[in-house]
């Protein structure tokens, strides 16, 4: 079963994977990435000063995917 | 048969947290016929919809409820450990509105149904024992639906790795406050109803704030208890 690692840009600071995830392929990867990225940013509670989430997904060394998220709050003027 | 004694012997204890039972109550739990089999991890026990006419009692392993969903996704509804009746409420169910599965290899105990109305019309004492275990039930999953929905990820992990390690506890299955899941990450992620991804990320969040140390995937050692308490926002009463 292939191996996934996803590593995180959060607020700036890069978390890498040391573990990793077993998944059935990359489009499932892919996938596992999308929903993750969402799942940080509910648990995150971005407030207006939002900045990206990103992760990297790799299998082993080679990069399989960016997915990043952003989220802003607009007011008016 | 030795070995069997002991596990019966932690059922009797966890009732006990209840109320005390007699000699002769707990000699009837303890000569209650059953028979043993042996699951592999994955293996389904019990499949949703069945009619069982007997009642688990886990001897060794983790069991999951397990909830099949007409889209395909799983959701774990509990863990069963050593000593828990599985599915008591099977007694009053027409069919099982959800599956047990065995997480990691699981040696269960199967008790015929009648022989457990038997116990519970002769000893009062047993019926109330079997209903505050299934109150109890309730209250965990109570809070398991409190953590999906108002719970971050990482309160939520932190959270069940409290819950596990009071109930291994109390069943004498942690020692020094370490124990091994043996479960995936997957298991765990259909548990919290989030990503694999999200859960391995609380996991690491946790070791990297002090909290836990993690050995093999999931065998793992509580390092500080009042933090991974705090951390969660846990309140073990739910568990008395």
């Amino acid at each position: 079963v292939p191996h996934f690692y996803f590593d995180a840009v959060l607020q700036g600071q890069a978390e890498t994977d040391p573990v990793g995830v077993e998944l059935a392929d990359r489009a499932v990867a892919r996938q596992e990435a999308v929903r993750a990225a969402a799942e940080m940013a509910k648990d995150r509670h971005l407030g207006e000063n939002a900045q990206d989430i990103t992760l990297e997904v790799r299998e082993e060394d080679e990069h399989v995917a960016t997915v990043r998220l952003s989220l802003r709050v607009e007011e008016p003027s | 048969v030795k070995k069997e004694a002991t596990v019966i012997e932690r059922l009797i204890r966890k009732l006990e947290h209840h109320e005390p039972l007699s000699d002769e109550e707990k000699r009837a739990l303890e000569t209650a016929p059953s028979r043993v089999d042996n699951y592999k991890r994955h293996d389904v026990i019990i499949a949703q919809g069945d009619r069982p006419s007997e009642v688990c009692l886990v001897l060794e392993g983790v069991v999951g409820r397990t909830k099949i969903l007409a889209n395909g996704g799983r959701q774990i509804l509990g863990f069963e450990i050593a000593g828990d009746l599985a599915d008591l409420h099977s007694l009053f169910l027409k069919g099982m509105d959800h599956g047990l599965e065995a997480l990691a290899s699981a040696r269960i105990a199967k008790v015929p149904h009648k022989t457990v109305r038997n116990l519970m019309e002769r000893y009062p004492r047993l019926a109330l024992a079997f209903a505050w275990d299934m109150a109890l039930d309730g209250a965990i999953q109570r809070e398991w639906m409190a953590s999906m929905g108002r719970r971050s990820a990482y309160e939520q992990t932190a959270h069940v790795l409290c819950e596990l390690l009071v109930r291994l506890r109390a069943v004498g299955l942690a020692p020094d406050n370490q124990y091994d899941l043996h479960m995936t990450q997957d298991d765990l992620a259909d548990a919290f109803g989030i990503s694999a991804v999200h859960v391995n990320r609380m996991l690491q969040a946790l070791r990297r704030d002090g909290l836990i140390e993690l050995k093999a995937s999931l065998a793992l050692k509580i390092l500080d208890i009042r933090g991974l308490k705090d951390a969660a926002g846990f309140e073990p009463a739910y568990l008395q």
